[in-house]
This record gives C-alpha cells, sequence and structure tokens, in this order.
C-alpha cells in the first residue's frame, strides 16, 4: 500500500443549509491516500449532501473542500475554475451513483460509455480505447461480446459493474460512491463487494462510500462518520465504532441490524 | 528483553444508551507489562473482561481512559489515543489477532483468507499464497478446500483457517482469543507449536486459553482478571 504522508482530501468545516434546513453540518477530516471512509446513518441524515458538497457538485453554505491533485497541486474545489473541476471530475476524481443510469449513457453502447471517459482525456486511437474499453468489462466481469450493446439491455448489477468501470478507467485516484451496492439482490452485491474490495486494494484508490448498509461499510471502509440530523456525531475505525460504539445514535444503528 | 505491551490504568466501562443508559464495569485501573518472547495466559472467570482486555489491546474497543502503549517500528503509540490511519499501519506491520470466530467474506477462498495480511504487508501474491498455503497443510486443512470460501467449512475448519490467517506474517506482537477451543487434540498441538514458535522468534503474546493443558505448554505466567461485580 502506498504510504504518502500527505492527505488526499481535507474537508474543514463543511457546512450546507437548505435554507433554514440543514444539509450538513461542520464537517470536517482528512482522507489518506488508499483510505476508504465510510459514511453512513439513516436517510435523511445529510450523508448525500455531503457527499455531494465533497465531490464538488454542490457548493456548500460554508466550509472548504481540497484535493491534492497530481496536475494542479492542492485545489480547493469550490474555489477553482470551472475548467479545473470539469478536468477533475474526469480524470482524477470518479463518482458511482447509486442509480447507474444517472451515470450512464444509455443511448450509446457499453463500449461508447468507456470510450467516451477516455476520449475526454485526449485517446484518440479507436483501436487503444476499444482494447481498453474490453480490458475493463473484463476487470467488472462483463463478457466482452457485450461490448456493443446498450447499458439498457443490461441488468441493474451489470449496469452498476459497467458504470464502476466507467469511472475506473482513466485512473481516478479519490472515488466517491453512493450507496453502490442499494437495491442489487444480495448476490449481486456479494460479486460487486469482492471486485470493489479488490480493485480499491490492487489500485489503491481513496474512496468516500456512502452507504446505509453497516455490513457493507464493514466490509469495504477502513474508518467510518456516522451522521445524524446532518452533524457527525462519531467517526473512527471500523471496527471499532460498529463493535464498541460510543454515541447512542451509533448504538441505535448497530442493535437495529437483523441477524441473518 | 524490551517491553512490547504496556498498559497503564486502563479502565473500561460500556454505557447502553438504548438500555436506559445502563453502566456496565469491564475493568478498572488495570495495569500490565508484556516483553518480548514472553506469553501471557489471561485467566478468570466467564465475565471478568478478558476477551474485552484483548479487544481493547488491538483498538477494537476503547478504553475510557488509561493507556495501551504498543512498540510500534521501535516506539511506543497509545492505542487508546492513536488515529485509525496509525491503528491500522499497527495492525498491519506489528499486531496480529486471531480472535474466536472467523469472519466469512463471500467469494473469497481459504487461501485468500490466510494470505490477505501477508499481501497486505508486502503486495507479493505468489510469496502469500505459499506462506498461507504451508499454513493451511500445517493446520491440517485438506487442499481441496483451499479454493473454496470457508462460509460452508465446519466450526473446528474455520478455526484453523483463523489461526492461519493470524500466524501468515510474523506479528512481533500476538493476541489470541481462545485459538484451540473447537479443535483435536492432533491440530491443538499444532497451534501450541506456532504460538512457541512465534515466541521463540520475540513476539509478544497475549492470550486466552480456557485448555489447561494448551495454557500450560505455551504460557509464561497468568495474569488474573476478577469480575468488577465480584471486587465491588
Amino acid at each position: 500500500m502506498q504510504t504518502f504522508n500527505e492527505p488526499m482530501i481535507h474537508a474543514q468545516g463543511v457546512t450546507k443549509y437548505y435554507g433554514p434546513m440543514v444539509g450538513c453540518k461542520d464537517v470536517s477530516f482528512d482522507l489518506w491516500p488508499g483510505e476508504v471512509m465510510g459514511i453512513v446513518g439513516e436517510s435523511g441524515s445529510g450523508k448525500s449532501t455531503l457527499l455531494r458538497c465533497l465531490s464538488g457538485r454542490l457548493d456548500p453554505t460554508s466550509g472548504s473542500v481540497s484535493y491534492r491533485s497530481d496536475e494542479f497541486g492542492d485545489v480547493d474545489v469550490h474555489d477553482c475554475s470551472e475548467t479545473v473541476r470539469r478536468k477533475l471530475l474526469r480524470t482524477e476524481l470518479g463518482v458511482v451513483h447509486q442509480n447507474p443510469r444517472d451515470g450512464l449513457r444509455l443511448g450509446v453502447t457499453a463500449g461508447a460509455n468507456l470510450g467516451e471517459r477516455l476520449m475526454s482525456v485526449g485517446a484518440r486511437h479507436y483501436g487503444n480505447i476499444r482494447k481498453e474499453a474490453a480490458k475493463w468489462l473484463g476487470e467488472v466481469e462483463i463478457d466482452a461480446d457485450r461490448i456493443d450493446h446498450f447499458p439498457r439491455t443490461f441488468s441493474g448489477g451489470m449496469q452498476q459493474r459497467l458504470q464502476i468501470a466507467c469511472n475506473l478507467i482513466t485512473s481516478p485516484r479519490i472515488v466517491f460512491m453512493d450507496e453502490p451496492t442499494g437495491g442489487l439482490d444480495v448476490s449481486v452485491q456479494a460479486r460487486l463487494l469482492d471486485l470493489l474490495r479488490n480493485l480499491v486494494s490492487r489500485l489503491g484508490l481513496s474512496v468516500i462510500l456512502v452507504t446505509h448498509d453497516l455490513a457493507v461499510a464493514r466490509l469495504l471502509a477502513h474508518r467510518l462518520m456516522v451522521m445524524k440530523s446532518g452533524e457527525v456525531v462519531e467517526s473512527g475505525l471500523t471496527d471499532q465504532v460498529l463493535d464498541d460504539p460510543q454515541h447512542p445514535y451509533t448504538q441505535l444503528l448497530v442493535s437495529s441490524i437483523l441477524q441473518a | 528483553m524490551s517491553i512490547k505491551i504496556a498498559v497503564s490504568n486502563l479502565d473500561k466501562t460500556f454505557t447502553l444508551h438504548t438500555q436506559g443508559g445502563t453502566v456496565i464495569n469491564v475493568f478498572a485501573n488495570l495495569n500490565l507489562e508484556v516483553r518480548s518472547g514472553e506469553c501471557v495466559a489471561l485467566a478468570g472467570a466467564s465475565g471478568a473482561g478478558k476477551s474485552s482486555l484483548i479487544c481493547s489491546l488491538y483498538g477494537n474497543y476503547k478504553p475510557q481512559s488509561g493507556s495501551i502503549e504498543i512498540l510500534h517500528d521501535g516506539v511506543m503509540i497509545d492505542m487508546v489515543t492513536a488515529s485509525p490511519r496509525e491503528i491500522l499501519d499497527i495492525r498491519r506491520h506489528t499486531m496480529g489477532y486471531v480472535s474466536q470466530f472467523l469472519r466469512v467474506v463471500p467469494r473469497v477462498s481459504a487461501l485468500d483468507v490466510v494470505a490477505e495480511p501477508l499481501l497486505n504487508l508486502n503486495g507479493n501474491v505468489d510469496e502469500a499464497r505459499a506462506k498461507a498455503a504451508s499454513l493451511l497443510e500445517r493446520l491440517n486443512i485438506p487442499s481441496a478446500l483451499w479454493n473454496l470460501p470457508p462460509a460452508t467449512f465446519s466450526g473446528g475448519e474455520q478455526q484453523r483457517v483463523n489461526i492461519a490467517r493470524g500466524f501468515c506474517v510474523a506479528y512481533p506482537i500476538l493476541l489470541l482469543d481462545e485459538p484451540t477451543a473447537s479443535l483435536d487434540a492432533d491440530n491443538r498441538q499444532v497451534v501450541v507449536s506456532l504460538i512457541n514458535e512465534a515466541k521463540q522468534a520475540g513476539a509478544a503474546v497475549v492470550g486466552i486459553f480456557h485448555d489447561e493443558e494448551v495454557r500450560d505448554l505455551v504460557s509464561d505466567r497468568l495474569f488474573e482478571m476478577h469480575s468488577f461485580k465480584e471486587a465491588a
């Protein structure tokens, strides 16, 4: 594993109000290279708002988020030019949406979805693009002969895997994931989790993972932040937060899991 | 012999907020030192806090006060106040833990479950798998099972996979929570040898051994723990 001595993401006092309503409030943390941080909490607790602020898709009311970019050095994602932000979102950052249809273009083939991202970073040679696209289909366990099929002919689990491939094909360093296994049946979820776990550790990705599923968090995340009503009520090492939760809300969450 | 673990004035309580704020005192003012090459067996009745102490040493439980100094990379680091990142680094390089039960991950083979800690440490797949295979063989797991996920294995087989995983990296500090609980005599003997080899290599070991025969074979001294309820 890589051991750099600078955080990849530095978030300071990130706060978002929707009018008088709190989206998320005063969230600060550092994320290090190769580290996976889970954000857990019930729906409406501000997880997705925070994720959108962190990935630069939503401007916070106050606070700052900076990335350590290979190309641009330290970038404040809410105080940089649109050009830089767009370039980052195509290259060094990836966003995996809960609904794969939000991250894919359904009107073009799987190969074109993959190729488009490559072309947006300057790839032009058709043969190379197609070869790379086929390789990434393989990485996410989709048959290479589906390359010319439209994603709408794919099952939900396949679409989700394609969306992940579309993000990873340009070798991002930070990936934001919003409920990547939500709505999938358990066997597909197990396969996707296994895939994510391997890719994350092999590629040394930094990941921020929003999930309400504590088992998913335990499997993938090194550390957790627990959110309630927009605020982080507890954070720490994943197994410590889940096995010895300190905050009443975390205890309630952990004690509410059904034993299969 | 150098001190590898130094616990001082450690307090652990659980506050159950969902149960009306009930407070359970586990241990208070606990002091313990463990040196290189030494095995300390935690003794005491069920509920005396033995597993809670092991979990606290591993950073899995969060003590209320006191310190747990761990010799990591030449310096003493306090597990109670260390950041998650430091604790993960300590677990990767310095401190291994064999829990009572294997946590199985869907689709991951027994061989890879065992190889994972060494792979995370050195990134060498072949070396990690070779080491994993030699441990599984020593612990009498038939090679036909190596490529299967351990979810369907028997309790004893899962425990042996878990032990192999714990010994895959030659950790300077080892925490063992009833490693021989559901093993037959032959496999118990293998575990005893593994522990004694680790000690000879300089590891500091803290363990819970209900099997007195095993305890006598591996431990250098007992650390008695008393239930807080008794003491009060």
